[in-house]
């Protein structure tokens, strides 16, 4: 009798065993495949995003610091100023928001590359918002013509001149809302086209 | 007593069973989710700690090791 309710429990466990790393990859195919059509990010230095990258490169940027409030941001002091999203599948929109404050800055873009070297299409920050001490800022990008590398899209922060006029830009959060069509029953076939020529 | 020596030694076997068990898809998931990482970056490495599962690999392969000769006992 304890033998057989011993392998009554062996064969459950098993069982279970091949389900939860089945459904983990069901679940990995699903987060990269994006069905939904939309993918939000946030980076706000206290902790590394897997989506947005660190500001770079550390010449041009200083460490992460803490303000009074507890905030953490990070000053730009020359430009421009780089970090990369990663894009799991292809996104037709990108929609950024930032919050920031500036100090002796009379221009401030973000852009995203468009090329290699570079080739960026820049457009200017406009703080629409305030919260507390920072500013926010919107804006978006059609992604069509993104240079994309390894499935990683750089942007770019500029300001020219920040650090012959002595400015300084601080930035508090990256947010980035990626947007493409949401997948349908009829994309599965092409999808499983796409990745078996991938594959051979 | 030689009943409670069955039972132990049988709880043992079933015990060493599944720690094989968990070797061996611990071991095919990372080979599998390391192979779709190549693939695409990002693809596992986002969303988990691939770290965590080659440490349970690491671990049940070492007890299965160990204990292997003890399994036919």
């Amino acid at each position: 009798m304890k033998q057989d309710n011993l392998k009554r429990w062996y064969k459950i466990i098993r069982i279970i065993l091949i389900i939860v790393p089945t459904l983990t990859f069901l679940w990995l195919v699903n987060k990269n495949l994006v069905p939904s059509g939309k993918l939000s990010a946030n980076y706000n230095l206290q902790e590394l995003s897997p989506f947005i990258s660190r500001l770079y490169p550390t010449g041009r940027v200083l460490g992460v610091e803490k303000d009074k409030e507890g905030q953490y941001y990070q000053s730009i002091i020359i430009d421009p100023v780089y970090f990369k999203v990663h894009l799991p599948v292809s996104f037709q929109k990108a929609h950024l928001i930032l919050k920031y404050q500036t100090d002796k800055v009379d221009n401030f873009r973000l852009g995203y590359q468009v090329g290699p070297g570079f080739q960026y299409y820049f457009k200017n920050v406009v703080p629409t918002e305030r919260e507390g001490f920072w500013q926010v800022a919107e804006v978006d990008f059609n992604l069509a013509n993104a240079y994309i590398k390894d499935n990683k899209s750089r942007f770019a922060l500029s300001s020219p001149y920040l650090d012959e006029q002595g400015g300084e830009i601080k930035i508090n959060s990256i947010e980035v809302v990626l947007e493409k069509e949401p997948l349908g029953m009829k994309d599965v076939p092409i999808l499983i086209k796409k990745f078996i020529k991938k594959i051979f | 007593m030689f009943k409670d020596t069955e039972q132990k030694n049988l709880i043992k076997h079933f015990t060493l069973e599944i720690i094989d068990d968990i070797f061996k898809i611990s071991a095919a998931t990372f080979l599998v989710f390391a192979l779709f990482e190549l693939w695409r970056p990002g693809f596992a490495v986002n969303y988990l700690n691939m770290n965590m599962i080659l440490g349970l690999v690491l671990a049940s392969g070492m007890v299965s090791l160990i204990f292997k000769d003890n399994k036919y006992d």
